[in-house]
């Protein structure tokens, strides 16, 4: 029972170490400025919205950083060394997934590279059988606009994820109970889609489905019809029934009531959920957003599970928080 | 022959292996303690002061010490030392050094370990008497908790303090730092960088509380712990120090291989050309030189200092020099 405690540490400690590659300040004595001006699809990135690059030197190294961009997406980045390349991502806080995404090179350092970065989004689901239960370690193949065919295999528990999708049309298809089961489906830039793939055999669901509505709305028709006066219910007993069931606002006052438990760091890594409500949010995401050291939020992440505010879900090589159950209200702790 | 020995050297390695194996089971069972509830226990707490006075803008100290009470047979316990909000800590920057987060640590039964409590003292703070509390706790059991009250006394702010502020901008800024300074504001920047000459590349400094002090991990060389920081900020905030008179004294800087000048109270007003000219004095090679550059905050850029603009007292510039050169930050540029 001892040892997973410093298994733990071990992994903590791996999770130190690999901290002291996080991003670095602007080289003190640069050898090179690199002057980049960036966009997307959509046109020059904002002033002051970061993007975070990550370049390999002529040394071998990999080093990384952040840049802050200024009027038409100006920034300039200064090495010690030649770039043999560069990957560039930029994160809209605003969307639930990386938005957009560079790979190449940057050539001369004597002019300014003009880099119109690829929208992108993330793709994640489901593949369950037709009973309902995982359909695990299967095959799942994703193929979007840039033509490059992906594939994954599915966790235990059915999940498969896709980062760094081009946004454009995808088509998402597995085979499961030896029948093929295929999704499209449209991906926008910075867009979490969430599938849920089931193989379903013998599909007359949209006739049955046709037909239902059909007898239904006779049904109506003929009880309309006949309806003596006076059976009709009030206004408001009918008000009653349309209504939807009543969805409070998130945080509501129980949320808060909770919140004020929790110190800042907690609070702003639960308001994060919050605000990417209903979509799981990965775990690196949040470090990055947040500025938290990665050992640290890996412990406050575990005492928020522990307080039962957020849940960690691993799908892959990824790790995703969303709302704990408890805290959204939707269960008993 | 050949391959007996061969078989010799297999068999003497896979028992090495099995033995680090074995081994380190043992440690990890060993170090895991017991949880019992038994082994649950109050910690010792003891504080090295009953009271302490500092003034608006300081950081002051608290040894605090713990003490492991769980029996023999429980082995290693895990335990955790904090501030509370309690009283007046709400009013205060408080943080443990060294820890960033809640504050665990191992202790042997009997074993007492101690930790520097530093309490940030913001510049707006109204002199009185204020009461802080610390805290010790098992890991295992929460509850059993023993607390020890302090007096904290602060004094009206000194009118001979300096004054350090720093208007962040959304991206990388420089900040002006020296050891134990405190720096109030922008909550969220919990990580500096400073460029350390000996390492010839940046080193990460951790921010406990309202001080930044060299992370676990980095080598802290005494001459560069006056250098400036970058931090990188994602809102525009202000970072503000109250320099005592003291902080700088007998503070003597190496523009050796790079350094990221504070410029200090004393140098208000003298110009880059006065700072290169001092330096250029100690050389003793018509190949040495000094640059020196500024950090352009509002363009993420790297600009170059002109030799007649004035220096401001707490700005930061980068200063490079190929030859040994000193220089004083308590008096004025000779």
């Amino acid at each position: 029972m001892a040892l997973p405690k410093h298994f733990f540490g071990l992994f903590a400690l791996l999770l130190c170490l690999s901290s002291l590659y996080a991003a670095q300040p602007p080289s003190f004595a640069p050898k090179y400025s690199w002057g980049l001006a960036l966009s997307t699809q959509e046109g020059a990135l904002p002033a002051e919205s970061l993007v975070y690059v990550r370049y390999g030197a002529d040394n071998g190294k990999e080093y990384s950083t952040i840049l802050s961009l200024r009027e038409g997406g100006r920034a300039t980045l200064y090495t010690n060394t030649g770039v043999s390349w560069a990957e560039i991502s930029y994160d809209d806080e605003k969307t639930p997934a990386l938005d957009a995404v560079w790979n190449g090179s940057l050539e001369s350092a004597e002019q300014q590279k003009i880099i119109r970065l690829p929208s992108v989004g993330e793709v994640a689901g489901v593949l369950s059988y037709q009973n309902g239960s995982a359909a695990a370690y299967v095959p799942v193949e994703l193929s979007c606009s840039d033509g490059v065919e992906r594939s994954a295999i599915t966790g235990e528990s059915g999940a498969f994820s896709f980062s760094r999708v081009r946004a454009g049309k995808c088509i998402a298809s597995a085979t499961a109970d030896g029948i093929a089961v295929q999704e499209e489906f449209p991906l926008a830039m910075g867009q979490f889609v969430n599938l849920g793939l089931m193989p379903k055999k013998n599909d007359f669901t949209p006739i049955i489905a046709a037909l239902g509505i059909t007898a239904l709305c006779a049904l109506v028709l003929v009880m309309l019809l006949f309806k003596k006066p006076g059976e009709q219910g009030s206004q408001g007993e009918k008000r009653a029934r349309m209504a939807k069931p009543k969805v409070e606002k998130m945080p509501t006052q129980r949320q808060l009531d909770l919140l004020s438990t929790l110190d800042e760091k907690e609070k702003s890594i639960v308001n994060y959920a919050i605000h990417h409500f209903p979509a799981a949010v990965r775990v690196s995401r949040i470090r990055r957003d947040l500025l938290i050291p990665k050992t640290s939020l890996t412990r406050t992440l575990a005492a928020l599970e522990r307080k039962q505010f957020l849940k960690v879900e691993k799908v892959g090589a990824r790790q995703f928080a969303q709302l704990h159950e408890f805290f959204k209200g939707n269960a008993l702790p | 022959m050949e391959k007996g020995m061969k078989g010799a050297a297999f068999a003497i390695f896979a028992l090495a292996c099995a033995l680090l194996l074995v081994l380190g089971i043992g440690v990890a069972y060993a170090a895991s303690g017991n949880t019992d509830a038994a082994c649950s226990v109050f910690p010792e707490l003891s504080l090295e002061k009953g009271a302490i006075s500092s003034g608006p803008g300081r950081v002051a100290t608290v040894k605090i010490s713990v003490k492991g009470m769980q029996g023999q047979s429980c082995g290693l316990q895990a335990y955790g030392v904090d501030f509370t909000n309690g009283f007046d800590g709400k009013d205060f920057v408080l943080a443990i050094k060294g820890s960033q987060e809640r504050n665990l640590f191992y202790l042997k039964p009997g074993e007492t370990k101690t930790f520097e409590g530093l309490v940030g003292i913001p510049p707006e703070t109204a002199a009185k008497n204020y009461t802080l509390q610390v805290t010790a706790y098992p890991e295992s059991d929460h509850w059993k908790q023993a607390s020890k009250n302090f007096d904290l006394e602060v004094g009206a702010q000194d009118a001979a303090d300096a004054y350090w502020s720093t208007q962040l901008q959304i991206g990388w800024n420089l900040v002006p730092n020296a050891p134990y300074l405190g720096i109030y504001g922008c909550p969220d920047i919990n990580t500096g960088y400073r460029y350390s000459a000996y390492k010839g590349d940046y080193i990460t400094l951790n921010r406990y509380g309202a001080v930044f002090s060299v992370a676990p991990f980095e080598q802290d060389v005494a001459n560069e712990n006056y250098g400036g920081l970058f931090v990188f900020s994602t809102k525009r905030c202000t970072l503000e120090s109250r320099v005592p008179s003291d902080t700088l004294r007998d503070a003597q800087v190496s523009l050796r291989d790079g350094q990221l000048l504070s410029i200090p109270p004393a140098w208000n007003g003298q110009t880059a050309g006065k700072l290169v000219q001092s330096c250029m004095e100690q050389s003793k090679n018509p190949s040495d030189a000094v640059e020196l550059k500024a950090w352009d905050a509002n363009n993420q850029k790297w600009t170059s200092l002109p030799l007649n603009q004035q220096l401001k007292n707490g700005e930061v510039v980068r200063a490079l020099a190929n030859f040994d050169c000193t220089l004083s930050l308590e008096n004025r540029v000779n």
